[in-house]
Formats: structure tokens, C-alpha cells, sequence
């Protein structure tokens, strides 16, 4: 019992730091959203039910169905590409070659970098004028005229996944190396022996032995990727006519740009009931097949 | 015994002439000041202004705070919210009425009155210092009134020597120079960050009797777009960006117009003095210069004042000797030293005497803008709380859709008109 007390004191400042930090800004901005927490007025808060929501909801110049598409747009292309050229970048390096580690040190690089600076590399890249890419599509003879990668609102969307994918793939290729290189090199000398070829000792041996790392950081990089609008803000601003704007963007435009913090953190709580719904289904599914599998 | 009363009158002297050693070292007070427009470069050129001050004023310490830039005005807000020790706030005109309406700055009317020093100051700066709200909450530093910023050099190897006068002069000399085959276009779009401040002071010279108090209506209360010299602005940007832009324009912030001037691709670019700093890195002076802007069919030129300027905070507990600190940094030279580092105009009327660089005949355009009897000031509606709104999402995306053919002339103004409810 006496140990027990002690135990709780030990950890009573962390709890408090994370309560602080995290608690207490999740439950403020919680309450917020359901008040006209307006800038320009601070004198006249008070609660307004769900009028934030409907606001934004029914917004007849910024349409919530096309903000919620190009959230879903933005996160599963990324996610799907970055998975698996993060995936075929680890098996290529789960093999020791020469100057392997320098190459690591490479191809990670984009991970350290932040989503603004990035942003802000990638859009003069992409720039339709002085662009490096048109430059050299132009110059290989694939293209004849300069291609408006961010002012053209069918394909603004795609360029800024790209440039989310560049930055991702680190991130899926450094987690699963990890993996595949936990993997006991006995099960691929008995599925040898059982005759099994390369891509029967992928999908039979490899991807199930990594299956726990596979689940648990596709849903972690989900969900960082709907919370990453660093990177579109810094490229698009949202635009051009709002095509590129996330939840996430428009969260940040409410606050910097429109001073209503009210609004902002309704779109805050509309994110946070998403990711967790997303993540409650996601892990019961993954769940539902571990248990068939066993 | 006789120590002891010696000890006990020796304290007693101490005691007593401790208010007048009060007196006579004066005490010295500290006023907190924080700036929001930071930069390490621009940090440095307040701390020797500051240096300046302290030296006038030895009773006097300046506390300079210098948020990051991008957070800097949300935490003043955040600062002056909970009555934090802040005496002078540096402002900038998007964002000083919710400082206004919330009752965080001191009016300045009385201090004002007694200023001598005000009478220095240029009309604009008069006219946006006591712009919203009911009384004189703050004085601007800097003004930022538009211009057209032109590359002499790439027009006259084009072969146009002429500067256009009048919106359709303009136009065609647009038209004329522009190859897109060849990379060469003519005009600068402002695509994103509030176009809306370009769009409205280039489209308003087309309509006469704009209304001094709010760019957006006529004096009799219509809604600017909805008059024929409105609409045919707004079609002639059509056509400007459509036969003499980089389609890649639509989406051009700050940075790429700069970009596209200093490139020489696109030779004109409407922009406020602050763009003279930026440019002036890459070209020479005999590559370019301002002009102002032209003439639409009213024959008047309607500018809006944009300012950043200094405020006392309502909870100041010295708010004269924060006053005092504010005169300074508007006096002739502090106030031009501080606007060449930014290259914004300054509002002290001496410091165009004393400073070379404001003597510049690119400097100029702004100085005959500023005099010219067609010249009339007008404001954005910065104290209404949809502005933001408006400027930043509504106008933003109707005018991208508009551009680029999505939506109509008609239903581009219908929105705008709709949303403000004119």
C-alpha cells in the first residue's frame, strides 16, 4: 500500500504536465467550439449551441462536403503512396550493400525537415514559370507548355500530395526496415524448404510477421496526416479556389486570418470525432482479422 | 548607553532622509514594448532607436518583446486579453480593431491635442489614426499606399517609352508587350494574401464618387461592382489576366510578384513602397521606377492609407511617458532611419527632408500620388469583423473561380455583393 502511495507520487507531475498541456487545452477548446469566441469581440462570449457547426456546415462560400472530400483525397493518396514506396525502400535496404548507411542517411532526410520548409521548397519546384520540374519535362520533350502544377484547381490537389508522399516515405521506410529486419531468417529457410518463391515468402512469411508494426503505423501516419497542413498552407494557401483547403487548413485560416477562434475549434472538434471513429473502426477491423487469421 | 543613542539617531537620520534621496535619484520606470512585425534585422534597428530614447529620457528603460512574426499579434491579443505589463504595442491596420473593440488601447485624443509634433505629420497619417473606433487609439509608423512599380528597362527594349496615364492605356500597353511563347508577360497578379486590397484600389478608379469612408460603396450607397464603370473593371482584370498574366499568377503571393518583377517577366506590379526594399536587392535604380496609378473614367485616383503604427496599452500605468516614447519613434529622423530598413513611407513630413533615400525618384510617384488633387483617400471597412472573412476566403476564392472562367462577371459581383449585404 505504502509502495503503492509512493508509485503515485512518482508519476503525480507527469499526470499534471499532461493534464496541463494536454488535457486542459483538449477540454478548452472542446468548449470553444460551442461559443462566438470572436477577436474581434471578447467582451461578448457566451455559449451558442451548434451554431459554429452549422456555420461551417452550411458555409455557402467554402462547401464542408468539398473540405471533407479533399481531406479524405489528401489522406489516403498519401498514405497509400507513401506506404508503399516506404515499403519497397525497406526491403531494398533490409539487404547490407556497400555505403548502405550513407544512402540511409539520404533517402531519410526529407523526415527531418519541417512541413512548412518543405512546403515552401517544393511549391517554387513546382512553380509554373520558374519551376525546376516543367523546366525538365520540357527539356526531356514530355511536355510542350508549362503545367500550372498549383494554379490548376483539377491537379493543385495531386501536386501537394507529392510532395506529402516525398516527405512521408522515411517515415514508413525507417518503421518497417526496423521490422523486416526482426523477421528470423529461419522461417524464410522453412518456407524455402516448403518451396516457397519470393512473393509467396512475402505475402505468407514477411507482411504477416510485420503485421502489428504494418497497423500500428498506418494509423499513427493517418492521422498525422490529417493533422498536416503545414505543408498545403505553405504550398496553396487552400486555393486556388479553395481545391487544396483541408479540415485542418481551414482551421488554421479561421484563427490567423479570420480571428474566429469559435469557428476554429469546431473544426477542431469535427477533426478529433473523425480521427477517433476512424481509429476505433480501423483497430477493430485489424483486430477482427488477427482473430480469423488465428 | 551613549552608543546605543547614537546608533538609535543615526537610524533615525537614515530613515528620514530616505523620501528625499527618492527625490533626488528619480525613479526609473520600465515600459514594456513589443513589436509584431519581427524580424532579427528589423529587431535590431528598434534597439537602436530604443538606445536613442533611453539616452533622451534616462528615467526611462524600454523592455523590447519580439514574438515570431507569425504568432506576434495573436499574442498581443493573448497579452493585452489578460492584462499583462504591456505599455506600447506595435500594430498593423488588419488587425487593430479587435484591439479597439475589445477596449485593450488607450485613446489618445487629449495627448494628441497637446502634441506639437502632429502637425509634421502627413494627411494620410492624420486620416488612419483615428480611422476606427471613436477616438485616436494609435499613430502609424509607416504608410503603405499602392503605386505602379514598372521596369523602364524591359519596356524600352520592348519599345514602349511611354507610361500609360489612364486604366485603358494601361491595358493596351499590357497587351502589346505580352508573348507568352517567348516567357514575356506584362502585369504582376496578385493571386493569393487579400488580392482583394490590389483588385479594389485598381477596379474603384473606374467609378466616380467613391465614398471616403468605405472603398466599397459610392457616396449614395451603392455597391461599387454594381455601377457599369464597376463592372467594366472588373472585366477588363478579366482580359489583364487572361491576355498579359502567367496563368501560374493565380496563386502568386508577395514573394512570386517580387519574383516575377525582378525577373523582368512581368514588368508591372502594383505594390505598396515596402516592395521598393526587396526589389532594390536584385536591380539597379536605373532599372526601374513608380509611376502612379492610373486613371479610370471617374479621372480620380482612389488610394487606401494601409498603416502600421504604435498604441498604448488601456492598462498602461504610464501611459504620457508611453506617449512620449511613440513621439520619438514618429520624430523626422528616428521615423526615416526606421522606414529604410522597411522602405514603407514614412509619416513625419521631415523625414523626406532629411532622408536620401526618400528623395529617390522612385520615391516620387508616391510623393505626386500623395499631392495630386485627383488623389482622394478612402479606407476598407477594417472595423467591420467580416472584412477578414471577405479578404481573406469569400474574395480569394470568387475572384480564383472568376479567372479562371468558373463563374461569370455577374455572379463574381453578385457574391461580393451578397455577402456584404449592399
Amino acid at each position: 500500500m505504502k509502495a503503492n502511495k509512493w508509485y503515485l507520487l512518482m508519476v503525480l507531475p507527469v499526470i499534471a504536465v499532461v493534464a496541463f498541456f494536454i488535457f486542459y487545452p483538449l477540454m478548452k477548446g472542446g468548449i470553444i467550439a460551442f461559443q462566438n469566441y470572436n477577436l474581434f469581440n471578447l467582451k461578448n462570449i457566451s455559449f451558442t449551441g451548434l451554431e459554429n457547426f452549422k456555420a461551417i456546415i452550411t458555409n455557402k462560400n467554402v462547401s464542408f462536403g468539398m473540405i471533407l472530400m479533399n481531406t479524405i483525397k489528401w489522406t489516403v493518396l498519401s498514405l497509400m503512396f507513401q506506404f508503399l514506396l516506404g515499403f519497397l525502400l525497406a526491403m531494398m535496404l533490409k539487404s547490407p550493400f556497400k555505403g548502405r548507411s550513407v544512402y540511409c542517411g539520404f533517402v531519410f532526410y526529407p523526415w527531418a525537415l519541417c512541413g512548412f520548409s518543405i512546403g515552401l521548397i517544393w511549391s517554387w519546384l513546382f512553380n509554373g514559370q520558374f519551376g525546376v520540374i516543367n523546366d525538365l519535362l520540357m527539356r526531356a520533350g514530355i511536355i510542350s507548355e508549362n503545367i500550372g502544377w498549383l494554379s490548376n484547381p483539377d491537379i493543385a490537389m495531386y501536386s501537394v500530395i507529392i510532395a506529402n508522399v516525398w516527405y512521408g516515405i522515411p517515415y514508413f521506410g525507417i518503421m518497417l526496415l526496423a521490422a523486416l529486419q526482426s523477421v528470423p531468417n529461419d522461417l524464410y529457410e522453412a518456407a524455402t524448404l516448403d518451396g516457397c518463391g519470393s512473393v509467396q515468402k512475402l505475402f505468407n512469411v514477411t507482411i504477416p510477421y510485420i503485421k502489428p508494426t504494418i497497423v500500428s503505423t498506418v494509423l499513427l501516419r493517418s492521422m498525422w496526416i490529417v493533422n498536416f497542413p503545414d505543408l498545403i498552407y505553405a504550398m496553396t494557401n487552400g486555393g486556388p479556389v479553395n481545391r487544396t483547403h483541408i479540415l485542418g487548413t481551414m482551421m488554421i485560416n479561421k484563427v490567423y486570418k479570420e480571428f474566429d477562434y469559435g469557428q476554429a475549434s469546431a473544426y477542431g472538434v469535427i477533426i478529433m470525432v473523425l480521427l477517433l471513429s476512424y481509429s476505433i473502426v480501423y483497430l477493430k477491423l485489424t483486430k477482427a482479422s488477427e482473430d480469423n487469421m488465428l | 548607553m551613549k552608543r546605543l543613542i547614537a546608533l538609535f539617531c543615526t537610524l533615525v537620520l537614515i530613515v528620514g532622509a530616505m523620501p528625499f534621496m527618492g527625490a533626488m535619484t528619480e525613479e526609473k520606470i520600465t515600459l514594456t514594448f513589443v513589436e509584431v512585425m519581427t524580424s532579427p534585422e528589423r529587431t535590431l534597428v528598434l534597439e537602436e532607436a530604443i538606445k536613442g530614447f533611453e539616452e533622451k529620457y534616462p528615467n526611462i528603460e524600454i523592455e523590447l518583446v519580439s514574438p515570431p512574426y507569425e504568432t506576434a499579434e495573436t499574442k498581443v491579443a493573448s497579452m493585452l486579453a489578460i492584462g499583462q505589463k504591456v505599455d506600447i504595442v506595435e500594430m498593423r491596420d488588419n488587425s487593430v480593431a479587435p484591439w479597439i473593440n475589445n477596449g485593450f488601447l488607450y485613446a489618445l485624443d487629449e495627448l494628441v491635442a497637446n502634441w506639437e509634433g502632429r502637425n509634421d505629420l502627413v494627411e494620410a497619417a492624420l486620416l488612419a489614426g483615428s480611422s476606427i473606433g471613436d477616438a485616436t487609439y494609435f499613430i502609424p509608423q509607416y504608410l503603405y499606399v499602392k503605386a505602379l512599380m514598372v521596369r523602364t528597362d524591359i519596356l524600352e527594349k520592348l519599345g514602349v517609352t511611354e507610361m500609360p496615364v489612364t486604366t485603358d492605356e494601361f491595358l493596351e500597353v499590357c497587351k502589346k508587350i505580352t508573348e507568352p511563347d517567348k516567357g514575356q508577360y506584362a502585369f504582376a497578379l496578385r493571386g493569393i494574401g487579400a488580392p482583394c486590397k490590389t483588385t479594389d484600389v485598381m477596379w474603384v478608379t473606374e467609378v466616380p464618387d467613391i465614398s471616403e469612408d468605405n472603398i466599397y460603396l459610392t457616396k449614395d450607397g451603392t455597391f461599387y461592382m454594381d455601377t457599369p464603370g464597376g463592372k467594366k473593371a472588373v472585366e477588363n482584370y478579366y482580359t489583364l489576366f487572361k491576355e498579359c498574366c502567367p496563368p501560374d499568377s493565380i496563386n502568386w503571393g508577395f514573394n512570386e510578384q517580387i519574383n516575377g518583377f525582378v525577373s523582368g517577366t512581368t514588368p508591372f506590379l502594383v505594390q505598396d513602397p515596402d516592395a521598393v526594399g526587396n526589389v532594390s536587392k536584385s536591380l539597379k535604380p536605373e532599372q526601374y521606377t513608380a509611376i502612379p496609378m492610373p486613371l479610370g473614367e471617374s479621372g480620380k485616383r482612389y488610394l487606401d492609407y494601409g498603416y502600421a503604427g504604435l498604441a498604448v496599452a488601456a492598462n498602461s500605468e504610464y501611459p504620457e511617458e508611453a506617449f512620449e516614447f511613440i513621439k520619438y519613434m514618429i520624430s523626422g529622423e528616428v521615423n526615416a532611419n526606421i522606414c529604410e530598413f522597411y522602405g514603407a513611407l514614412p509619416v513625419n513630413k521631415n523625414a523626406y527632408e532629411t532622408s536620401d533615400m526618400f528623395k529617390l525618384p522612385v520615391y516620387k510617384a508616391w510623393a505626386d500620388e500623395m499631392e495630386d488633387e485627383n488623389t482622394i483617400f478612402t479606407k476598407f471597412p477594417l472595423e467591420d469583423p467580416r472584412f477578414a472573412e471577405y479578404s481573406s476566403t469569400v474574395h480569394l476564392a470568387a475572384i480564383q473561380s472568376y479567372l479562371l472562367g468558373e463563374t461569370t462577371a455577374e455572379e463574381f459581383i453578385k457574391t461580393c455583393k451578397d455577402f456584404w449585404g449592399y
